[in-house]
């Protein structure tokens, strides 16, 4: 399913900035990279396809993400699943 | 996906990302070294660029291609425009060419049902249509189309059938920016470019929503203000929008009010004696409505300007507006602010308007008589919905009265240009334009026997189906005129397909080699990637190969002065290609060929574009591109202003040098305002918006499906005021049907939803097919941009059933409009 790097773009005081980390931190599809001053780079490997909304709506609603560009996603999967080329092994549902 | 790719896949995401987090600017970004997605090891993983099939902001993506599908999308690092980033839509535009129902094979109608056919056959049918009467054929296309894609069905209509029939949707999203322009500077197209959004301090969003329209532009803005830039955001609008949100002031004003708002701006600025006397003395001069009204207008003088803005004092304003007397004192002092820098956008708001150009010359002079005008930051900008409604729909010329490169039909120098370039006898141009959106269909739905004179038309790259306004009067009741034929090119079905007579399958975005023009004049270029699926097959080889076959049935249109087919093409050693077959077409680069005969065009309006293989190398080129001493070509961000444009003399500091009066000045309007042509009342009683939402790009017809973004936004809606629907008695999430005097549509009503229309005013996007919401859209237009105005009309609700009573699973999500049945 689909990976996407991500970019958020935080805001707040750095202790909020950190219960956001803490959060993102415990999240298993999630690894963080690196913080370029307020920007911070992260890949979603998600498991089913939509997972992303899900997640950047999370993002906005803590308070503390301004804004989730989209650097790079790879659905792979998902173009093999539509053009009916995915075999099972290769497609966990 | 194995561990090891997907380790893999991980690894190039975030690569992407920690890219595209470090590269806060772009010349950080080109300048920095960073890594490029495409230069990471190979896993067989082909990279290209290609800018994003979506909106006018242009971006740039590098597309990931395996076993021959695309399989994965990366913000480009090196675009200047989106700097590694990109949103909801461009990240899943990979996805737009893998939906299930793909146009795979030639259609013709057969009663209720279509029947596959072969490429020859529709060509042949083609021909036919052409030859019934060339001047009753008609091309309709759009600003997706790429700008070979509407070079070539311009020549095929303007040097080839001599009826200059052709117009692009582009009439229905930009034609008042346009003409705005023309009216102002002389010259179509936006002075500015994007970078002005990095140097202003103050942005104004005239009816503009760019948090969801143009995302990565006003990512941009955000992106200035969380490094500790003071910018201050102002939203005029009918209505709250997620850019309403992180604006510093929201204006609310009344529908078509914009022109009394910016005459009152204009009105303090001269009674307070703060306009830019200096800016205005040297470089502008006065301009007013004539009788009969024309584009240019007639000239007055800055005492008879003065006087006609008097009317306009704060309170009057305030009357007409709703807009705080201190809101608009606000705003006259922002522009009196020299220190300041000051960028105004805006799009549709402006654009769909029974007043489109007097509103977009009024914001032009607002800017101009307070000197914010040509230093970077200080920018009247208009943006456009489409990939390359600037690239083809302007610069082109595939609307009705145009020629290549700003010429126009009606002009007798042009017309000999054109005849030349193309090597056409003269007189083979038509001297009268031809029929713009709303006449064309209008002539098409009209029984020929009654003066409906245009008996086909040939529909590619958009769904007017979907998007004309007034649709039933306009779209739907051609469908029973049995002698009128509906030709559609398209990558789905669509609402325009489903009653088309012959559906032809067409290659889309990286299926093909492209070039789009974005709304800052930057020229982009890419090469096909994929394959189309099927028979499908570019739209520019339909227009050759549809040439070709009227060729070679002796049609002498499709043939220049010396006999030669009109797109002949030819190798280096000087042997024709025979590019009209499927299978010799990508045996050389058409693209290029028709680009470099184009290029021939640009000049006259200061609108130089470089040799093809310049895009190739480069993330786009903002025009005038013009060639220096050492042989390299450099771009220009900032046109009539000395220290950017190579066109204005030395030592001018400004010059618009295609001005209307001929002296190097631009135009000041004074335009009334005047009420739209249909206010609510006792028996409609609301007004009606439509417009766009982020998910969706336009009619949904790609992203519909794509599944993440259907499943974003799966339906339309009706955005109702609590207290509205409090007083109708309508609750959240229940149907209801909206009536207008043209149509109805049933829908479910959204309460504080994304946005928030004021009392008295409901807002219905357009990107759903089972709900056509311009089934009851009004077609009055713009006298001079012919521009339908889709943003305000009188409308009324009803309630159809308590909300308990309505099915609560996808299914209640069913609509219905009024469609009346093909005859
Ligand atoms: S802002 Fe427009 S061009 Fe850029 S990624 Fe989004 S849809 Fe594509």
């Amino acid at each position: 399913m689909p990976t996407f790097g991500l970019v958020l773009a935080l805001k707040g005081r750095s202790d909020e900035r950190e219960q956001v980390l803490t959060w993102l931190r415990a999240d298993p599809r999630v690894q963080l990279g690196p913080l370029e001053q307020h920007r911070l780079a992260l890949v979603l490997d998600t498991q089913t396809a939509n997972e992303e909304a899900a997640f950047i709506e999370r993002c906005m609603l803590s308070g503390c993400v301004r804004q989730v560009d989209i650097a790079y996603a790879n659905f792979e999967d998902l173009v093999a699943f539509a053009t009916g080329e995915e075999t099972p092994d290769e497609h966990p549902a | 996906m194995n561990i090891q790719r997907r380790t893999f896949v991980q690894w190039a995401a975030m690569a992407a990302a920690t890219a595209a987090a470090r590269s806060s600017s772009a010349r950080e970004a080109s300048s920095a070294g960073l890594p490029d997605v495409a230069a990471r090891p190979d896993d067989g993983t082909r990279w290209d660029k290609a800018p994003c099939r979506f909106c006018g902001t242009g971006c740039h993506v590098q597309v990931g291609v395996k076993g021959g599908k695309v399989v994965a999308i990366a913000a480009d690092q090196q675009a200047e425009v989106n700097r590694g980033l990109l949103c909801v839509k461009g990240y899943h535009v990979g996805l737009a060419l893998y939906g299930k129902d793909r146009l795979r094979t030639p259609l013709l109608r057969k009663g209720e049902k279509y029947e596959p056919i072969s490429w020859d056959k529709a060509l042949d049918i083609i021909a036919e249509r052409v030859e019934k009467g060339p001047k009753g054929f008609a091309i309709y296309g759009s600003g997706q189309w790429t700008i070979p894609e509407g070079y070539a069905a311009q020549k095929f209509i303007k040097g080839g059938l001599s009826c200059n029939h052709i117009d692009p949707n582009a009439r229905l999203c930009m034609a008042s920016a346009v003409t705005g322009f023309l009216a102002t500077y002389g010259v179509d197209e936006p002075a500015g470019c994007y970078d002005d959004l990095d140097e202003c301090n103050v942005l104004i969003l005239w009816g503009n929503n760019p948090a969801e329209m143009h995302p990565i532009l006003f990512s941009r803005v955000l992106d200035r203000r969380a490094r500790g830039d003071e910018i201050e955001i102002i939203d005029i609008g009918t209505r709250r929008t997620r850019s309403t949100a992180h604006a510093q002031h929201y204006l609310e004003m009344r529908p078509q009010t914009d022109l009394a708002i910016a005459n009152g701006i204009a009105h303090l600025l001269i009674e307070s004696g703060r306009y830019d006397k200096q800016f205005v003395e040297k470089h502008c001069a006065f301009r007013a409505d004539s009788d009969p009204p024309s584009l240019p207008g007639q000239a007055i003088d800055f005492e008879t300007y003065r006087k006609s803005l008097a009317e306009y004092t704060p309170a009057r304003v305030e009357e007409i507006s709703g807009i705080p007397q201190t809101q608009l004192r606000m705003l006259a002092d922002r522009f009196a602010d020299r220190k300041r820098r000051i960028t105004s956008l805006w799009c549709m708001g402006m654009n769909q308007h029974t007043r489109g150009t007097a509103i977009n010359t009024l914001v032009h002079g607002i800017h101009l008589l307070s000197g914010h005008f040509g230093r970077p930051g200080d920018a009247p900008t208009s943006l456009t919905g489409q990939p390359s409604a600037c690239g083809t729909a302007r610069e082109v010329g595939t609307l009705a009265h145009l020629l290549p490169g700003g010429r126009l039909v009606a002009n007798a120098d042009h017309r000999k240009q054109a005849e030349e370039i193309w090597n056409l006898p003269a007189g083979r141009v038509f001297d009268k334009p031809g029929y713009h959106t709303v006449a064309m269909w209008e002539k098409f739905c009209t029984p020929t026997k009654s003066g409906g004179d245009i008996h086909t038309i040939w529909v590619q790259v958009t769904n007017p189906g979907q998007t004309l306004p007034n649709r039933n009067k306009l779209f739907l009741a051609s469908r029973s005129e049995s002698d009128k034929f509906l030709i559609v090119s398209d990558v789905y079905p669509t609402a325009t397909t489903r009653l088309a007579d012959l559906i032809l399958p067409s290659s889309m975005w990286v299926e093909k080699n492209g070039m789009f023009g974005n709304s800052e004049r930057r020229t982009q270029q890419w090469f096909k990637q994929v394959d189309p699926p099927g028979d499908a097959r570019d739209d520019c080889w339909q227009i050759i190969a549809a040439a070709r076959r009227l060729y070679d049935r002796g049609f002498e249109g499709m043939k220049d002065k010396d006999g030669k087919f009109l797109f002949d093409v030819r190798a280096e050693d000087g042997k024709s290609i025979p590019v009209w077959n499927w299978k010799s077409y990508y045996d050389t680069n058409v693209d290029r060929h028709l680009f470099e005969e184009y290029r021939q065009f640009s000049r006259l309006k200061h609108k130089d574009l470089a040799p093809y293989d310049e895009y190739v190398k480069a993330r786009g080129l903002r025009w005038p591109v013009v060639q220096q001493p050492d042989g390299s070509w450099r771009e220009t961000r900032f046109r009539f202003s000395e220290f950017d444009d190579p066109y204005v003399e030395k030592g001018k500091e400004f010059d618009f040098y295609h001005s209307t009066t001929k002296d190097g000045r631009a135009q000041i309007w004074f335009r009334p305002y005047d009420a739209p042509p249909e206010m609510p009342d006792k028996e409609f009683p609301l007004w009606l918006c439509t417009g766009r939402v982020i998910e969706h790009w336009h009619t949904g017809t790609m992203t519909m499906r794509i599944e993440p973004l259907r499943r974003a936004m799966p339906t339309s809606y009706v955005e109702v005021h609590r207290d509205d629907a409090k007083q109708l008695g309508i609750s959240d999430g229940e149907m209801v049907r909206i009536e207008t005097r043209r149509g109805m549509l049933e829908t479910r009503v959204w309460i504080d939803g994304r946005g928030a229309p004021p009392r008295g005013s409901i807002f219905v996007p357009f990107f759903d097919e089972s709900q056509l919401i311009n089934d009851l859209t009004l077609d009055a237009h713009d006298p001079f941009s012919k521009q339908p105005d889709f943003k305000k009309c009188a409308a009324r609700i009803r309630r159809i059933a308590p909300a308990s009573d309505a099915p609560a699973s996808d299914g209640g999500q069913q609509a219905t409009t009024s469609q009346p049945e093909r005859g």
